[in-house]
């Protein structure tokens, strides 16, 4: 087989990644706005499709390790660049396809996790048990604790604080005109924070996590002194019920800022997983041999962003249409108690180099909120079949990609 | 189908639609005594068996929202409190049918000064039984503040009330049952009768208090 062919190929086979990609992961950001009616479905998906595709070109990694993760020792492909290209395939046709079952299934999986588990099949199957870096495989099974304890108790704290200072008291419109200066700081302070920290770095600014926090926090103050004023233009209804609703409906107004900064951070994040390994591919097909980190193009980013549009915009949405009808009871200070919580803890485990996923994380806040007896009603049965899910994840794509892969080395190479 | 897998159907809005199925079959309690009172059979049975129908009614809504509640929900109150306030009001619809099977047994008309007081303890049960029904209509606000805060004092409040029309209404039923059984004017089978009328239109204040205790356990985590 040429590898021009397998250059082709893996084209074709990254857009399948992204676009699974799209089709599991959208709800995650965009579902509890649809839920809680902050946005409605063709809304969800123009936001979710406008921030995706930003985050994926404008701040996806335009430098990627060539095996995500490190997972498997790139020195050990160095005489065998065809074997490596093929195993990229592979991988992308096996996490495609594990994503493709999980979201058909109604289970929501990491597609970081996938692609990695994927890698390790090939590493597994190439060159046995040493090919592969286990311990990095434990920080990972390490972080499906983490992320969703975190996400939980961050979850139940936010929205426990949101019912005790707002919600509950006698007049919540006065209470969250209040709060909402400071509110809106962290959101706009976690958004910055994230843009100038990672983004400006392609624009070869790059800033030290001191100077960032500074301008991030000035850039916050600026933008919610002036949108606290605006906060304190809406008038006071006539009795405790019309209070509660101008109160959610400015609790709208954050969960859909929230869920549309969970959308940029998961398209910069996650579109690495599509076009980490076409980006290997294209480096070995230009120069024939295999390094440790390769230059991600443009134009291979934005085939990336456009897979995963393509996905939400296909499947996605679809998910968010059934499910979001049968959420009565989701109000907006509950969706955004659990985007900002996942969306504080994704941007504080970044930074410590952590490596914890959006939808792990996002379903860890939704049940710290249930358990603030935020949530009329969650099913625990779900709830174990996700984790189940999870645990199957690293198994099944090691065994799918490396399968696969055996068998297109045996038959065409 | 993603986290939104994890939400499934607020039981919340089907207990009130529950709860406003009792409410209608309460209301035709009155006008059923009435109609036995002055003697108008035709007017009894026509309502006896809209009381039937309703109460089948919100036995399927109640069958419903038994068959939604699997042991794997979680739900911001303890499921069997939730249980045990719809079998609550359950319990107040089966007297209300109660009452319509016992007037339809025998036709006869009770003395006038007895089924004044008859009507008087229609009207107090009733009134207990509008508290009842006013909290279960906040449970979407109290649902929506977590049973917390204001909303939550609110319905305590409403609670408490509850409780005092009712013991005011069993005092009422105590001097009913002195009228009745200090009487020589009745025959032996009407003065059972009217006496299972009685403790029948009381007990839908008393299912009324029930309702509303098991209700005071949702806010008192």
């Amino acid at each position: 087989m040429s590898m021009d062919l397998i250059y082709y190929l893996g084209i074709a086979a990254a857009v399948y990644m992204a676009w699974n990609i799209g089709a599991n992961d959208v709800a995650n950001a965009m579902g509890t706005s649809v839920g809680s009616r902050a946005l409605t479905l063709v809304q969800a998906v123009i936001f979710a499709s406008l921030f995706e595709f930003a985050g994926a070109v404008l701040v996806g990694a335009h430098v990627t390790q060539t095996i995500r993760k490190g997972i498997v020792d790139v020195s050990l492909f160095a005489g065998r660049p065809d074997v490596l290209a093929v195993g990229m395939f592979s991988a992308l046709i096996a996490a495609g396809t594990w994503l493709l079952a999980a979201t058909y299934m109604g289970l929501p999986v990491s597609t970081t996790h996938s692609i990695v588990g994927a890698v390790a099949g090939i590493g597994l199957f190439q060159y046995g048990f040493a090919g592969v870096h286990w311990g990095k495989i434990g920080t990972i099974i390490l972080s499906w604790i983490i992320s969703p304890v975190m996400g939980a108790l961050m979850g139940f704290t936010m929205f426990t604080f949101i019912r005790k200072r707002i919600l509950a008291r006698e007049d919540p419109l006065a209470e969250i005109k209040k709060y909402s200066p400071f509110l809106l700081f962290g959101v706009f302070f976690i958004i910055s924070m994230s843009v100038i920290f990672k983004g400006l770095k392609n624009l070869k600014l790059d800033l030290d996590f001191r100077t960032a926090a500074m301008y991030s926090a000035a850039v916050a103050a600026g933008l919610s002194i002036v949108s606290g004023v605006l906060v304190r233009l809406i008038r006071p209804g006539q009795n405790i019920d019309e209070n509660l609703k101008k109160t959610e409906y400015l609790f709208g107004f954050l969960q859909v800022l929230t869920a549309c900064y969970v959308a940029f951070a998961h398209g910069s994040n996650d579109v690495a997983n599509a076009v980490g390994p076409i980006a290997a591919i294209q480096a070995i097909v230009t120069t024939g041999t295999v390094a440790k980190h390769v230059e991600v193009p443009l134009w291979i980013l934005s085939i990336g962003g456009v897979g995963i549009v393509l996905g939400l915009s296909t499947w996605g949405y679809r998910v968010m249409f059934t499910i979001g009808k049968r959420i009565t009871d989701l109000t907006p200070s509950r969706g955004f108690s659990a985007e900002i919580s996942a969306a504080t803890i994704i941007l504080v485990c970044s930074k410590l180099g952590l490596p914890i996923s959006t939808t792990h994380t996002i379903v860890g806040s939704v049940i710290g909120v249930g358990f603030a007896r935020g949530i009329a009603a969650l099913d625990l049965k779900v709830l174990r079949n996700i984790f189940v899910s999870w645990a199957l994840e690293i198994p099944v794509t090691i065994i799918l990609a490396g399968v696969l892969h055996h068998l297109i080395m045996g038959l065409f190479m | 189908m993603s986290i939104l897998g994890l939400f499934r159907k607020s039981p919340f809005r089907p207990i009130q639609e529950h709860m406003k199925k009792i409410h209608e079959c309460v209301h035709l309690v009155k006008p059923l005594v009435e109609a036995f009172i002055r003697g108008n059979y035709e007017e009894v049975s026509k309502l006896a068996s809209e009381i039937y129908q309703k109460e089948h009614e919100a036995d399927e809504i109640k069958n419903s929202i038994r068959d939604s509640l699997p042991t794997s929900l979680f739900l911001p109150v303890d499921r069997r409190d939730l249980l045990d306030v719809l079998a609550s009001q359950d319990a107040i619809a089966d007297v209300a049918e109660d009452v319509a099977v016992l007037v339809s047994l025998r036709k006869f008309t009770p003395p006038e000064d007895l089924s004044d007081m008859i009507l008087e303890l229609c009207d107090r049960v009733v009134a207990v039984f509008e508290k009842a029904f006013e909290v279960v209509d906040h449970l979407d606000e109290l649902v929506e503040t977590s049973f917390s805060g204001k909303e939550a004092e609110k319905v305590i409040n409403t609670i408490n009330e509850l409780g005092y029309l009712e013991w005011k209404t069993d005092k009422f039923q105590m001097k009913i049952a002195t009228n009745l059984y200090s009487r020589d004017d009745l025959k032996p089978a009407e003065l059972l009768l009217l006496d299972k009328i009685i403790q029948k239109i009381a007990d839908i204040s008393n299912a009324s208090e029930r309702m509303g205790n098991r209700l005071r356990l949702f806010l008192s985590h």
